[in-house]
């Protein structure tokens, strides 16, 4: 069988000239010539990165992104090369002419041999050797290769066909794929396994965790994972030390994650399941020791002098702003009001349903192409400024035109569905029929006697508070599930998609938030009644930083984690003693928890209530003025 | 006062991709204009992120260094966006708009 594809340099030529019209150049670039090849199926350059485990689709995204799209000008008509393309496109022809079959080696080569192009440099970023890829393009000898027979998955059989492929893509050297244990799915689509593979001679490799998601969220988080993380994680924890997998023709892709440790027949659990086997003591004990102790010293640790806005924070945690129907078959030449990410429409309830609106300069966050929506927000780098701002945008025919993550879009125009203000009520108004939710304050008073605020109508003024706080490196994602317990105690991490510098008490309000939706709540029932007792707890550990002394009952009991946790965040204050910096962050995370609409509805009862408290102790710390740690502004960038 | 010397840069980036840009002497003054419009030294006219006057190269005491006019989106040492004037080294790359280019790895011979 010959694999060897006889497709002309002229024929490249032309798929380099599709992909620069998509990417809207208009010109041909080597970065244009070099996806070209990486598509040609069963092509040599298919086969050498699958030999070097690299993925083709992969180096087309990074290529894509650091070449950039152009925009919607025309500087010329046709297709032009640039010199660059010139240069090699020549030396390819000069190739040819001596001989060198296919013509897909010779381009190759040529593009290799030039060395400075975009793409050359994307693989060396990616950490491919230039020489001795060189030496296995020239000695190619376009062999079929054995067909790797797909290995058997052993378990896991409430995983999807897109999810098993992902993992025989991943073990396709191995003779089998054992699922040892699926985690707990979390909140967003991702699911996260323990898997064990197993050579053909019976010997098995230490278990595995994998992660799998949307491509776009793996590819982003193995680049986070290398900024943010790789450096300073503590000798015995999560590690990523292969490439993601990404199957062609699948919307998923897996990650791996490593653990130094890891052997024999003890295997990790989350924090979720531990806390479910454990008393609260032994959480509140790991808390401390495994997971602060552990990378403080490079996390949290490292905490510099930061003030700001709640929302630069905060923001995105939050339903999107608007949620914005695009309508290709509107005509209609309305102009409806500018909206440019960071300013404070985001904030205030100045727009409404049916108003027209033109986005300018937002950046893709994510396209989801089967139902046409496009995440839109205010920038690409990780912080979560960048997120905030956030659009949903519906009615796009993705299929037409693809965006990629980090892209900016000029302008795009069309008219409000919602604003966060209806799905926020929508949200609530699931929690209970019958709540008020135009009234100010809810029908609860806290331990001095006062009505706690309706968040609802409250939220708006926290995100708009100043709060003077530090900057460190954070998770950015830490609840209960990301939270591995291996074999020695040790705690091990996973999920680096949104790692980032941020504020550092995050971390720790999410984690908070997430014992209280999924610890605590398992010792009460469902009733206002019940979850208003918990509440009350946590109004008095707002007020005396303990639980009350005579308190033995197991709700009480199972709030140490959360006693632990506070006298973590107690160390890493900005200030001794303003908590407001830490009741303003879990307001919001509380407010964000309650549209999580996979808990029950005891847990996103009880977060509604926490953020009630946590806005309650906010106003209650600005009335009495401590020393003005915060201030109440409109805040607009620039 | 900066010294005024030959410079040469390469465009790493977009439909100028490859293209060496040789200056012998700024227009004016002593450093080298990088930007969108007419009068500056070296001109991009394809990438409408680059500003009007978009970033200058001066060269001091044997150093070449960079520094932003002030411009819409920035200019870039490697992938970190600089605020001051920064250094830079023969050979290595800096970012105008969407455009990368490199400073040529003999600019501070002669």
């Amino acid at each position: 069988m010959e694999s060897v594809t006889s497709i002309s340099l002229r024929d490249i030529e032309g798929i380099a000239r599709v992909e620069s019209a998509k990417m809207q150049h208009f010109y041909v670039g080597v970065e244009h010539l070099f996806i070209a090849l990486t598509k040609l199926e069963g092509g040599l350059t298919a086969d050498i990165f699958e030999q070097i485990g690299q993925s083709g689709r992969y180096l087309r995204y990074a290529t894509r992104e650091l070449a950039g799209r152009g925009d919607d000008r025309r500087y010329w008509p046709g297709y032009r090369n640039t010199p660059r393309a010139t240069t090699v496109l020549n030396r390819a022809q000069i190739l040819i002419n001596s001989e060198v079959r296919p013509d897909e080696r010779a381009l190759l080569l040529a593009i290799l041999d030039e060395g400075a192009s975009i793409p050359v440099r994307v693989l060396r970023e990616s950490g491919v050797a230039i020489d001795t890829l060189r030496e296995m393009v020239r000695d190619w000898s376009g062999k079929v290769r054995t067909q790797t027979p797909v290995p058997p998955i052993n378990g896991g059989e409430s995983l999807s066909d897109d999810e098993r492929l992902v993992l025989q893509q991943m073990f396709q050297r191995y003779d089998e794929i054992k699922i040892e244990h699926i985690f707990h799915g979390g909140y967003s689509g991702t699911t996260v396994v323990l898997v064990r593979p197993v050579h053909a001679d019976g010997r098995s490799d230490a278990p595995v965790v994998v992660k799998m998601a949307d491509r776009q969220s793996i590819l982003w988080e193995k680049k986070r994972y290398d900024s943010y993380v790789k450096d300073t994680l503590p000798p015995t924890t999560a590690r990523m030390e292969s490439e993601p997998t990404l199957p062609e023709k699948s919307p998923l892709g897996g990650i791996k994650y490593t653990f130094v440790r890891l052997r024999g027949e003890d295997l990790p659990v989350n924090l979720r399941e531990y806390a479910e086997n454990h008393d609260s003591e032994s959480v509140a004990l790991f808390l401390r020791e495994a997971l602060y102790n552990g990378f403080r010293e490079a996390w949290w640790g490292q905490a510099q002098p930061y003030r700001f806005a709640a929302w630069q924070e905060y923001e995105f945690l939050l339903p999107p702003a608007l949620i914005v129907q695009i309508d290709p078959g509107d005509t209609q030449s309305v102009v409806g009001r500018v909206l440019r990410p960071l300013e404070d429409w985001s904030r205030t309830s100045a727009l409404h349903p049916g108003d027209m609106v033109e986005l300018e300069n937002f950046t893709v966050q994510k396209a989801k192409r089967t139902s046409g929506t496009l995440q839109v927000a205010a920038g690409a780098a990780p912080e979560s400024i960048n997120r905030s701002s956030q659009i949903e945008i519906r009615g796009m025919d993705l299929r037409e035109k693809s965006y990629f993550r980090g892209e900016l879009i000029r302008k795009i125009s069309g008219r409000v569905l919602y604003t966060r203000d209806d799905l926020l009520q929508e949200q609530v108004q699931a929690l209970d029929p019958n709540f008020n939710i135009l009234d100010d304050h809810l029908p609860y008073t806290n331990l001095t006697g006062e009505k706690l605020p309706n968040p609802l109508r409250r939220y708006a003024y926290i995100l708009d508070l100043r709060i003077s706080g530090t900057l460190s490196t954070i998770h950015g994602d830490l609840y209960m599930d990301n939270v591995l317990i291996g074999p020695g105690g040790d705690a091990w991490l996973i999920d680096f998609e949104w790692t980032r510098d941020g504020h550092t008490l995050y971390d720790w309000a999410m984690l908070e938030m997430s014992l209280l939706i999924d610890h605590v709540r398992l010792s009460i029932g469902q009733s206002w009644e019940e979850i208003w007792s918990a509440i009350k707890l946590l109004d008095h550990l707002n007020r005396t930083n303990a639980l009350p002394e005579l308190d033995r009952s197991p709700l009480a009991h199972a709030f140490s984690p959360i006693v632990e946790i506070r006298g973590i965040v107690s160390e890493l204050l900005a200030t001794d003693n303003h908590w407001i910096e830490y009741q303003v962050a879990l307001a919001l995370c509380a407010l964000r928890v309650i549209g999580w609409s996979n808990r029950p509805l005891v847990a996103r009862r009880l977060s509604f209530l926490a953020s009630a408290l946590a806005m309650d102790a906010a106003r209650m710390r600005n009335r009495t003025g401590s020393r003005g740690d915060i201030t109440e502004v409109t805040t607009d960038l620039n | 006062m900066a010294e005024v010397i030959p410079i040469e840069l390469t465009v790493m980036s977009g439909p100028d991709d490859g293209s060496v840009l040789d200056r012998v002497a700024p227009k004016q003054g002593d450093a080298y204009i990088i930007g969108r419009r007419e009068d500056c030294d070296v001109i991009l006219p394809y990438d409408s992120q680059v500003s009007r006057q978009h970033a200058r190269l001066t060269f001091k005491e044997g150093q070449w260094s960079v520094q932003d006019m002030g411009s819409r989106n920035g200019t870039y040492v490697g992938k970190q966006k600089i605020d001051s004037i920064t250094p830079l080294e023969p050979g290595q790359m800096f970012r105008v708009g969407r455009t990368w280019l490199r400073l040529s790895p003999d600019s501070d011979k002669d």
